[in-house]
């Protein structure tokens, strides 16, 4: 599923948001082919995103995100329009507040223009007229998100965990956020960074490293350049008083997030299958711990013979803990296991278990 | 002013026909004043009009 619905809200212009959308030029992209990737650096795993931009590509900010497989469930037109509020401010006060906006431009990227990933050579500079949407002559944004993955691929070297868990969405980090403010706690995850850092349900997030923050896009853009063992400067409007946080990054903080949604993984090394987590209380009746190694396969391609629908995988390559779900397994792929490399798995069918073999991509 | 009005009504007009491209993607058509698919086009218009972009990439 995937954000058909907003697409269509906003390039209708309701009513909700017609009249902060006749503030700004508006431009719709529909291809990849020849797009600015300095300029437009966002989680091009998205299927919908929008950048709030001035003429002189200064960035206001960004809007749109995903962590999970519904797409729909991280975005909505009340948060769309709280980020176009947001934006209409920035503009307003450009070029006073330009410093503060510099950090939502990025570094030079790794390719100006996708076509520079390996294997995308083949996509012409636009789509050629006349042909349809998903010919070969259109790159779809996560043909992008793919390239990341075959620069690594391609020479056989493992996928960084800054690739995989690529704009980690904030509950990462225990802060779950309101969709439909700017960037407002709805909660905060007991025990998270986040509590043990003083974040409170109702802060809404002024500035995260000095950047204003007008979506919970915003919010990920920082997290994405941030490092383990990061303390990030945070200020939150709480009750009508600006206050200063921190945000808290501990080793191995992104690893908590979900990438197996990503249609990318599809095109680079998952095996041809789908997982999902085991659901509450199943682990105890499987006598599995929390730490053990186990999910379930919900799809099984002509690629992953062998498996079947509703295996629970208990073991990979000897691991019998930590690949605790489908995101951690696709990881393990893709920083262990090269392509041509067999992959074993133990898998619980009927109560009993079977082994059985896969060959990565 | 009332000619650059004009201009700016026959342009928006322009660019809410639906082109080749938006027609062979089979992409939903946009309502109001969006360009379509030409982010120089998008850049250009703001730069004249000294309005924000707000650009969606689908």
């Amino acid at each position: 599923m995937g954000c058909k619905e907003i697409d269509g809200q906003v390039a209708r212009r309701e009513a909700q948001v017609s009249d902060l959308m006749d503030q700004f030029v508006t431009v719709r992209v529909v291809f990849a082919n020849s797009m600015d990737l300095s300029t437009f650096q966002f989680d091009t795993g998205l299927t919908w995103a929008v950048f709030f931009l001035n003429a002189d590509k200064t960035i206001y900010g960004r809007y749109g995100s995903r962590g999970q497989a519904n797409g729909s469930l991280d975005v909505s037109l009340a948060g769309f329009r709280k980020a176009m509020e947001g934006a209409l401010e920035l503009h307003k006060g450009y070029p006073g507040n330009k410093s503060s906006l510099a950090g939502k431009k990025g570094p030079s990227p790794r390719v100006p223009v996708p076509q520079g990933y390996p294997g995308m050579q083949k996509f012409p500079p636009v789509p050629t007229p006349g042909d349809k949407r998903n010919n070969n002559t259109c790159m779809h944004c996560h043909e992008v998100n793919a390239g990341e993955y075959k620069v690594y691929r391609s020479v056989k070297q493992p996928i960084p965990d800054n690739v995989l868990w690529t704009y980690p969405m904030p509950d990462v980090l225990g802060l779950s956020l309101d969709l439909n403010e700017r960037a407002t706690l709805k909660s905060v995850a007991a025990g998270s960074p986040a509590e043990k850092d003083g974040w409170k349900a109702g802060d809404a997030i002024l500035t995260l490293e000095g950047q204003p923050i007008v979506s919970i896009a915003d919010v990920q853009w920082v997290l994405e350049r941030a490092k383990d063992g990061a303390k990030l400067k945070a200020s939150v409007d709480r009750g009508g008083q600006k206050q200063p946080l921190t945000l808290s990054l501990p080793p191995g903080w992104r690893r908590k997030g979900d990438f197996g949604w990503r249609e990318a993984t599809w095109a680079s090394f998952r095996p041809d299958m789908n997982g999902e987590d085991l659901k509450p209380g199943e682990r105890q009746t499987m006598k599995l711990s929390d730490t053990a190694t186990g999910f379930r396969v919900s799809y099984v391609g002509p690629g992953a013979r062998g498996l079947q629908r509703d295996d629970v995988v208990v073991e990979v390559d000897g691991q019998r803990s930590g690949i605790t779900n489908f995101s951690l397994f696709l990881a393990h792929v893709a920083q262990k296991r090269m392509p041509g490399d067999k992959i074993s798995l133990t898998v619980l069918r009927g109560g009993q278990e079977q082994k059985l073999q896969l060959t990565a991509r | 002013m009332k000619a650059a009005s004009a201009a700016l009504l026959a342009l928006l007009a322009f660019a809410q026909e639906p082109g080749p491209l938006q027609k062979s993607l089979v992409d939903l058509e946009p309502k109001g004043p969006w360009i379509y698919g030409d982010l120089a086009a998008g850049f250009a218009e703001a730069k004249k009009t000294k309005k924000p972009l707000l650009v969606v990439f689908r």
